[in-house]
């Protein structure tokens, strides 16, 4: 080898080093269980549009976009600089979550201050409106996004500029400000106040539409209601109350936003709390402890469910782990301590470096080299999970309670009627239409999560008679009277329009004259959802929750409803309707695959021969078909034509006999099965046979027309 | 005869005032029922008579001689300067009022505006109060909260 020849191999490997030591890399993927990480055997997602955009230290603007290979993942080697990444969704598609480990310090990395887990979410029009010009920042909520605290703050909305000067570093010919709205000591009934001393309310938000909002709210309802030590269930279920309230307020606001400022980005900070995850006793609570996972969990879902994804600023989970991997000193570094007790509840300036850099990861953000915070020239592990939308369910039947009185209550259960809307008027009272009867034998879909959604708008005026719309998994909505609420036991509805409130709970109002609605009057449809959730479950330690999903049979009992809201004492009735054009579940999550039909078609094991039917001499029948790969049992129905509503097809309640579920099946020859009708079971003349198989769970449609449709799985009961 | 000297014995004793030594019990946030007071460094406020006039000192933990002159802002990185605009004790009435400023420290920082207002009740023996504190932001109010105290009298 000539010496030329060695120093030009020297030279691209020293390249290539320092490009892969430049990069940002990460995975995209089928989170089928919803959690932000790619746990083994969930898929990677190939083709995934992944976009990074910025500018390189001292060298040009990038904005390159990536697909990712057939393992789920993406790399770019932009060199040191500011960056932004932007996955867009696959059609179909919602990212799942931030990943939020970091509760039990076994199971999950160790932290390394100021970063700790990457833990990314992303702006879906944030490169857009950088590249395009101005960018307003609105920072709303409490002390947490002033970034106060006694312990010589670095500043007022500190990390809020900092992330805006990382944004202003990526895309430098962009200019921006930050709409300081946040204000000390308010809780999330202050975001819903029209005043216009500070723009800490969505009235004024609506006005400035910016870009960008954060929300840092919900501590100070907490605080406000902190129970003793020791408390009393009336004590609790005061404070339950007030969680509540705020859930129904934030769900306001954000849906608000969502729909009113189209193009802003939303994202929410998650909850830390130094007196529920201190392990020493002399200042945290169990009520703490109980409480803020639901809290953080509560916020999670509201930001997931909106009809626009709003992404989690994911602190608690970090804070949560610096303070177990510490020995559970309550944060003892990461907050202010104040010797004279006029704080120890707020970050210090470490601390505000981990809602910085959180929320500039759930941003996006990545910095390469000298201007990221830990000096990482590569950053791996920006993963982006996705759920899967599998199906859209709308409800059957329909009611109206308490004198509600509807016109076209049909058009509520259909999008297919060309827009045509129930016309609900309600009252002073405790008016509601109540629509339910969701289908849930779609057994081959795995639920992760279910969103509720509402379309409607408003005619005539409302003034002071308000109306709520809401969800409830159990058709409950509320507890019955004296009910004693418990981590376990507290989830009666998801809220979706109103219902909260600046001047709720009644018992407890802070504003008791405020407005119930920050939209009362919809003039043009306006689309609201939330995720449907209900109670947690708890078999861990104190507060490691698990929040399982929704189950089929829970679908069939989900209700939701257009109430009336009135305000006590008001004089009249407002003369309005609402409109409720359609209203639905969205299912996301994946789908097994679904059995063949056990008809003889095709695909089974016998070669694709017919189903066929024998009377044996004693008048039983045997019901000859191909067997199907990897069936744990068969079923077999018996049904009647021309008695049903769908389709003339009836083997469920008008069915001549029931089914013969896990019926015994015999050998019939190579591929081919048999069940044996008894002749005392064996139906009339106009009866229909239908067996279906059960494979991991899934059922095989019942039937299909001849176009190909299925004829009900309603019907098929044996599941 | 019984009656009147138990009143004679009444008249007899001095009136309690704030003079004495302190120690914070309860401390609340906002309307809430928990108690956040740092039972490791219990916070302590005397008042006692200098020079013919009240002052106060107050310190955490055991060691009176760290005491500060109240009131006064220490944080775990030492004392933080600020701006005094009132110091009422009155004996008379059994009031005592401090309002001061803490001085931003960075620049575009929030000013603090704290004010600490406590009254004897009970006998006597407890000291029930408020600190409120309120972030200004060009000289405009930016929110505010506000701690309830509880100080019972020591020996």
């Amino acid at each position: 080898m000539r010496p030329g020849h060695l120093g030009a191999v020297l030279l691209f490997v020293l390249t290539s080093t320092s490009a892969l030591a430049q990069s940002v890399s990460g995975h995209a993927f089928d989170d089928r269980n919803g959690n932000g990480i790619q746990d083994p055997g969930e898929p990677a997602l190939p083709g995934v549009s992944v976009r990074l955009a910025g500018k390189q230290d001292a060298g040009p603007l990038v904005d390159a976009t990536v697909p990712t290979d057939a393992a789920g993942t993406f790399l770019f080697a932009p060199g040191n600089g500011c960056y932004v990444l932007q996955p867009a969704d696959p059609a179909g598609w919602r990212l799942s979550s931030t990943r939020w480990d970091g509760f039990n310090p076994a199971s999950t990395p160790g932290y390394v201050a100021p970063v700790g887990q990457p833990r990314f979410a992303k702006l879906d029009q944030g490169i857009g409106h950088l590249q395009a010009g101005p960018y307003l920042i609105a920072a709303m909520g409490d002390s947490i996004a002033r970034n106060f605290n006694f312990c010589s703050s670095a500043g007022a909305f500190w990390y809020t500029s900092q992330v805006q000067s990382r944004l202003l570093c990526a895309f430098p010919a962009a200019t921006s400000s930050v709409d300081q709205a946040a204000q000390l000591g308010e809780t999330t009934d202050d975001l819903l106040v029209d005043e216009s001393n500070n723009h800490n309310n969505v009235f004024r938000i609506v006005e400035a539409q910016p870009q960008l909002i954060t929300i840092s709210a919900i501590g100070n309802d907490m605080l406000d209601v902190d129970p003793p030590a020791n408390p009393t269930q009336a004590q609790v279920n005061k404070a339950v109350a007030e969680i509540l309230d705020a859930r129904q307020n934030l769900q306001e606001v954000i849906s608000v936003l969502t729909s009113q400022v189209p193009g802003a980005d939303i994202v929410l900070n998650s909850l830390y709390d130094n007196l529920a995850y201190n392990c020493s006793t002399s200042n945290s609570t169990d009520f703490h402890r109980a409480w803020l996972p639901i809290v953080d969990e509560i916020l999670r879902d509201l930001a997931w469910g909106q009809t626009r994804r709003v992404s989690i600023n994911e602190v608690a989970a970090e804070f949560a782990h610096e303070d177990q991997q510490g020995a559970c000193t309550g944060f003892e570094a990461k907050i202010c301590r104040d010797i004279f007790g006029l704080d120890n509840i707020h970050p210090n300036n470490a601390g505000y470096t981990i809602v910085r850099e959180k929320l500039w990861e759930s941003a996006g953000g990545v910095n390469l080299g000298p201007k990221d915070a830990a000096l990482r020239t590569s950053i791996s592990g920006a993963d982006y999970g996705y759920l899967r939308h599998v199906r859209r369910l709308y409800p059957r039947v329909w009611e109206t309670r308490n004198g509600a009185s509807v016109v076209n209550p049909e058009s509520a259960t259909t999008e297919a009627d060309g827009g045509a809307a129930a016309q609900i008027t309600l009252g002073t009272g405790a008016e509601e239409f109540r629509l339910g009867g969701f289908p849930d034998w779609y057994d081959e879909v795995q639920i992760v999560r279910v969103v509720a959604g509402v379309r409607y708008r408003t005619t005539g005026t409302v003034a002071d008679d308000f109306y709520r719309m809401e969800a409830s998994v159990s058709g409950a909505f509320r507890p019955p009277p004296g009910f004693s609420y418990t981590p376990t036991s507290w989830n009666f509805y998801t809220p979706l329009v109103g219902g909260g409130g600046p001047n709720q709970p009644a018992e407890n109002p802070d504003y008791p004259n405020a407005m119930l609605l920050a939209l009362p009057n919809v003039s043009t449809l306006r689309e609201v959802t939330a995720t449907l959730t209900k109670n947690p479950t708890l078999t861990g330690g104190a507060g490691e929750y698990q929040w399982p999903a929704l189950t089929q049979s829970e679908l069939a009992t989900t209700a939701i409803r257009v109430a009336a809201a009135p305000v006590a004492a008001t004089a009249g009735n407002d003369n309005y309707q609402v409109q409720l054009e359609s209203a639905w579940l969205d299912l996301y999550g994946w789908e097994k695959p679904r059995p063949p039909e056990v008809s003889g078609s095709g695909g089974g094991g016998g070669g694709g021969q017919a189903m066929t039917v024998d009377r044996l001499p004693d008048g039983s029948l045997v019901v000859t078909f191909d067997a199907v790969a990897g069936a744990q049992r068969y079923n077999l129905y018996l049904g009647r034509i021309s008695t049903g509503s769908a389709g003339g097809y009836d083997h469920g309640s008008g069915a001549p006999a029931g089914p013969l579920c896990d019926a015994p099946t015999q050998s019939a020859g190579p591929g081919r099965l048999s069940i044996t009708v008894p002749s005392g079971s064996v139906p009339g003349l106009d009866t229909y046979l239908l067996v279906t198989a059960h494979v991991d769970g899934v059922e095989s449609p019942s039937g299909f027309r001849s176009d190909g449709t299925e004829i009900d799985r309603s019907q098929s009961t044996c599941r | 005869m019984l009656t009147l000297v138990l009143v004679f014995c009444l008249a007899a004793l001095p009136a309690p005032t704030l003079q004495g030594r302190w120690k914070l019990v309860e401390q609340h946030y906002g309307s809430g029922g928990a108690n956040l007071i740092t039972i490791e460094a219990p916070l302590r406020l005397e008042f006692s008579v200098s020079a013919g006039q009240m002052v106060g000192r107050i310190w955490a933990a055991e060691d009176r001689s760290k005491a500060l002159a109240w009131p006064a802002l220490l944080t775990e990185h030492g004392t933080h300067p600020i701006e005094i605009r009132q110091i009422s004790i009155q004996p008379g009435n059994n009031l005592a009022r401090a309002a001061y400023r803490v001085p931003p420290a960075s620049p575009g920082g929030d000013v603090l505006e704290v004010v600490e207002e406590y009254r004897m009740v009970d006998g006597g023996m407890v000291l029930l109060g408020t600190v409120t504190v309120t972030a200004l932001a060009n000289d405009f109010p930016a929110g505010s909260y506000t701690l309830h105290r509880r100080f019972a009298r020591e020996p």
